[in-house]
């Protein structure tokens, strides 16, 4: 398969199979220009089984309700903002909700500090506009615009890094659903069955926040941190599999229990507090998200597999451990503090505990 | 069996479904007597229904004669079956009666009778709802029952489901057999009277087995009622709330939302949008940016989810969840402070003076009047009181106010005087009547008939189950002050034998305050205080001991606490003048100044301490000063050493130049970004000081100089010239 070749395949080409399954005994009904019914788009998020007997993964690994909310959102006609910390499955989230909703996830606004005008509204072909002068072949439509010709789901990813003023941009689009082409005397309006679903991040800095003129036009779902240790370490077991299928690591590199280990060194630093609720700790600055976790681990393996020679035992996953954490001068008393104190007196952490100290020796 | 005669109306309790079907089953059928599963010696109390004064919810108290804490509640809403039932009774004045088990023997059976089997299960409906996959019962009640309008039909469908349930589900409570007979015999007897068409309503539960031609014989229920004894009772309405019918507050037939179940009663369709609305004009209140067209978006959300649940309609939780990602931006932190308001609803009911009242609140507003409160009785805004003990009517209005704090019931706030608290004949009140007081009063009557005897009685409880030190050392104090003196004994054998065991220093030195305060008090009002000059011989010494070590491993929260807790004890220890006292306290706050390892909060306050009293001279001082400030290994450290220091105002800095110069030092020479991170700390202790003392401090830093007596001069406080020179003018007049 042609496919084969590329790094990372969008979901409705990962899981085609399971779509397809889907849609071939959905009877429920559908609204306009969805592929799979609302009950048949629950079931791919969350996992299941068809009548078939085709297995379908669970894409999301937190609350029901919470998928459910999203869903039911996509079914009014107001836009759904997916909106937490890195690491909450945000865009994981939107990317399988447009592609099981729409068969198609690549319609997506990438909102950086950068993004203009014509990525969300139109931009020109400007040979074309000299030549010809405005006209409709010299326009050139945004993600945005294709999804209301199309009647389907168009995504923005962090909204909240997009200028305020071309954030609100989006408002006649999500309020009137059309596009006024002032130029050409047009206007472009949206087909049944178009959405739009954004994901943003509130707590980072150098963002713009919403509008509230454009904040009443989205229903909010807030994303959290996954509630449970072991949700966690599934969580991040699985993405950073899915991540080295891609590039072709062996899957094994890191086991189950370091897994374990690191993940519970930032749920304690990131919450403040043990596992157990006993004992408070001193939190670093970082967040220290589920998405950090995702790729200490990653690193981690790729150390392991690359520099087998001069990396031993758990010196990798120290280095991604204190790596991370240490992302300021001052995060170094949290973390000298949890490693003197929870670390070393531990069962089974003794070797972690070494490798730490000497990584932070070495500093 | 089923002939016409006897209909059971099997309801959930606060079912908003069940009452609207009880009352179409009603009309149907119109019954000649209608049996409504209460305890039966409160019967008296359904004519009272009719009384335009008796708005629900309201609740049926019923309490033992000779023992008021053996009491119970009935709680009904406008959406009670129960209470439609009586209306409807009322109405068409057909005669109803209560036909449960009297509560005198129920208050009996609980006595000698507790007998609960093994693998019980309270709350049979869960499995039916685990069944259908529904986190809990009543949202499987909610969707299955209550929402559906069936109309009369429904019962026949509850009675079939119940029967199936009982028989499969191992349940029962010994006391339920002696109830079921009970409302056997009852039904029996009002079928012995000629009735001919009985409506019966009780709980769902209980529907299958009270048909006595069907369940149980008359000689079984007979020997099963056999020999019951009872207490004698007394029953009253009393006002309640929506918030004590919501089950987060631990009523046990609670719902979650009692609004949410009054909006599906009187709006049926339109509920979902009458509840929204409302909860629109709440958050409007709060000043949270809410329209129209929000509600209408929540509405449809909540629609469409409960759709995508296969839900017959939204039920709470879609509605909830609507709202907070339409009109919150999914913020469950900014709802959860609305939770109370929106969910559950604000409604308190009323009764009115013909009811019997509990004596405690005849006694209560016997005393109001006494003591000339009556006009701030039951008003919605706060007042300020100003009451001067030497005169009688206002010592007793103090009086009340303790003791009303005692029970439990915070009418009145003491405010802290600014100089000198407790010292004096004056006392600061702040009155702030709520409307939850009501319910609290008929509560309090349980521990007694008057106002000082229920106080008492309530202390004299706590004082079995409180371990916690400075809680009983303030129950003291406000005992003293509220004129139970016969309380002071064994408030005080209860101190000294939890603070015998007790290491804490968070538990110990909280107490010293409020215990030297009793001291005080007591012995000016001539009372045995050897018990407690004793407990503090005791305390203080050890608190000495603890302290220094205690400074050196507090984490930054417990150190503001200890800061706290330190300065309340040197400013009563100054009260109590005792030299022996004040020379441990002294010994162990120079440990803790000079402790290499202390909190640099608790060093600082240790040393002011010790230079007001005149215990450390001034030289010493700044030479302490330089070295605690020159700490280079932590920014916070010196800002918190003066955080500390200069919480008693800035006067040592009017007066001493050296420290002055010392900080002025420290100051230039720490790093623009070190002073960048402590300076909130710094802002926070210079805001402390008056206005006048930083304007004398700037204009003494300005000079760098130190200040001539025109300048001392103007540190002056208008306020006091104010009271000064009257008494001035007095003096110069006589």
């Amino acid at each position: 398969m042609k496919s084969k070749t590329y790094i990372r395949l969008h979901a409705e080409e990962q899981f085609a199979k399971e779509i397809t399954a889907l849609v071939k005994e959905d009877k429920s009904p559908k609204p306009a220009n969805w592929k799979l019914s609302p009950e048949a788009v629950l079931v791919y998020i969350l996992g299941g089984k068809t009548k078939n007997g085709i297995t379908i993964t669970p894409k999301y690994f937190g609350q029901q309700r919470l998928v459910e909310l999203a869903i039911a959102t996509l079914l009014t006609d107001r836009a759904l903002l997916l909106i937490g910390v890195p690491g909450t499955a945000k865009t994981w989230l939107s990317e399988h909700l447009t592609a099981a909703i729409t068969g198609n996830s690549t319609l997506v606004v990438q909102g950086t500090s950068g993004t203009g005008d014509d990525a969300i509204r139109y931009g020109w072909n400007y040979a074309r506009l000299l030549q010809e002068g405005p006209s409709k072949d010299a326009l050139v439509p945004s993600p945005v615009m294709r999804a209301m010709e199309a009647g389907c789901i168009v995504r923005v990813e962090e909204l909240t890094r997009i200028p305020s003023d071309i954030q609100d941009s989006l408002i006649t689009i999500l309020s009137e659903k059309s596009l006024p082409i002032p130029e050409l005397n047009l206007e472009v309006r949206a087909r049944k069955g178009f959405n739009l679903v954004a994901t943003a991040n509130d707590r980072d800095k150098g963002i713009h926040d919403l509008s509230s003129a454009l904040q009443r036009r989205f229903n909010t779902v807030r994303l959290p941190l996954p509630a449970s240790l072991d949700q966690e370490v599934e969580i991040v077991s699985y993405r950073v599999a899915e991540l080295n299928k891609g590039i072709e690591l062996p899957q094994d590199a890191v086991s189950v229990q370091d897994i374990r280990k690191l993940v519970t060194v930032f749920r304690e630093l990131r919450s403040g507090a043990t596992e157990d609720g006993k004992t408070k700790i001193k939190s670093p600055s970082g967040t220290l998200s589920t998405a950090e976790a995702i790729s200490a681990i990653h690193s981690t393996q790729s150390m392991a597999y690359y520099f087998a020679s001069s990396q031993k035992g758990l010196l990798p996953l120290a280095e991604s451990i204190v790596g991370t954490i240490l992302k300021d001068k001052q995060d170094r008393i949290p973390l000298e503090e949890y490693v003197e104190t929870q670390m070393k007196t531990r069962k089974g952490w003794k070797k972690l505990y070494e490798a730490c100290q000497q990584v932070m020796n070495e500093d | 069996m089923k002939t016409d005669q006897l209909r059971i109306f099997g309801i959930r309790h606060h079912g908003a479904g069940s009452a609207r079907n009880v009352v179409t089953a009603l009309q149907q059928y119109s019954p000649d007597i209608i049996l409504v599963e209460c305890p039966a010696d409160a019967e008296q109390l359904i004519p009272f229904i009719n009384d335009r004064f008796l708005i629900p919810p309201v609740a049926i108290l019923i309490y033992n004669r000779n023992q008021h804490q053996q009491h119970v509640y009935y709680p009904f809403t406008l959406f009670s079956p129960e209470w439609q039932a009586m209306l409807y009774a009322n109405n068409e004045e057909i005669p109803a009666r209560f036909f449960d088990l009297p509560q005198g023997q129920s208050f009996k059976l609980s006595e000698y009778r507790v007998k609960k089997l093994d693998g019980v299960i309270r709350d049979p409906f869960a499995f039916l709802a685990d069944a259908a996959g529904m986190s809990d019962s009543e949202r499987w009640w909610d969707q299955y029952i209550e929402q559906y309008q069936h109309g009369a039909d429904v019962f026949e469908t509850v009675l079939d489901l119940m029967s199936e349930m009982r028989q499969n589900v191992s349940h029962e409570y010994h006391i339920n057999e002696i109830r079921e007979a009970y409302m056997r015999q009852q039904i029996r007897r009002a079928q012995k009277e000629g009735f001919k068409r009985i409506a019966v309503v009780c709980g769902a539960w209980h529907a299958p087995v009270l048909h006595p031609q069907v369940n149980g014989s008359l000689k079984e229920d007979k020997r099963i009622l056999l020999g019951l004894k009872k207490v004698p009772t007394k029953c009253t309405w009393v006002p309640w709330s929506y918030h004590r019918i919501a089950r987060h507050s631990g009523y046990g037939s609670g719902v979650i939302s009692p609004y949410w179940y009054e909006a599906l009663f009187s709006h049926r369709d339109k509920a979902t949008v009458h509840w929204m609305s409302r909860a629109a004009s709440i958050m409007k209140d709060m000043t949270i940016d809410v329209s129209p067209s929000h509600v209408i978006e929540a509405t449809r959300l909540a629609s469409s989810l409960s759709a995508l649940r296969r839900l017959h309609r939204p039920g709470i939780e879609e509605l909830f969840e609507a709202l907070t990602a339409v009109f919150c931006f999914g913020d469950e932190d900014l709802i959860s402070e609305l939770r109370i308001k929106i969910i559950e609803g604000e409604s308190v009911g009323s009764v009115s003076n013909d009811i019997p009242a509990v004596p405690l609140l005849q006694d209560l507003e016997e005393r109001i009047k006494k003591a000339r409160l009556t006009k701030d009785w039951r008003q919605h805004d706060a007042v300020e009181k100003h009451l001067d003990l030497r005169k009688h009517t206002q010592l007793r209005a103090s009086h009340l106010l303790h003791q009303m704090i005692l029970l439990d019931i915070p009418w009145g706030t003491e405010l802290e005087p600014e100089n000198d608290p407790h010292g004096t004949f004056h006392e600061y009140w702040e009155l702030n009547w709520k409307p939850d007081f009501e319910m609290d009063i008929i509560e309090a009557s349980m521990w007694g008939n008057t106002v000082k005897e229920a106080a008492s009685a309530m202390v004299y409880d706590a004082i079995t189950k409180v371990g916690k030190l400075s809680s009983l050392g303030n129950m003291l104090l406000q005992a003293l002050r509220g004129d139970l003196p016969e309380l002071l004994a064994p408030i005080t054998q209860k101190l000294s034998n939890v603070a015998n065991v007790s290491q804490d220093l968070q538990d110990l030195m909280p107490v010293v305050a409020p215990l030297i305060w009793s001291l005080r008090y007591g012995s000016t009002h001539k009372m045995d205080v050897k018990g407690l000059s004793d407990l503090l011989n005791q305390l203080i010494p050890r608190i000495c001991l603890l302290l220094p070590g205690q400074a050196a491993i507090v984490g930054e929260e417990l150190a503001e606490d200890l800061f706290n807790h330190l300065m309340a004890i040197d400013q009563a220890l100054k009260l109590l003048q005792d030299g022996n006292h004040i020379d441990h306290w002294q010994k162990a706050l120079s440990k803790v100044a000079y402790g290499k390892l202390s909190h640099p909060l608790l060093k600082g306050a240790s040393m002011r301490v010790l230079l007001n009293s005149g215990e450390q001279q001034i030289s010493s001082v700044s030479i302490w000063l330089n070295l605690e400030l020159s700490s280079l290994e932590d920014p916070f450290f010196p800002a918190q050493i003066l955080e500390g220091f200069l919480y008693g105002g800035a006067s040592v800095l009017l007066h001493h130049r050296e420290l002055r110069l010392v900080i002025d030092h420290w100051i230039t020479s720490v790093t623009d970004e070190h002073f960048n991170s402590f300076l909130p700390i710094l802002r926070r202790t210079f805001s402390r000081f008056s206005k006048s003392e930083k304007e004398v401090l700037f204009q003494l830093i300005k000079k760098g100089q130190q200040p001539d007596t025109s300048e001392v001069l103007r540190i002056y406080n208008a306020e006091r010239e104010s009271i000064l020179l009257p008494v001035l003018d007095r003096l110069l007049d006589s």
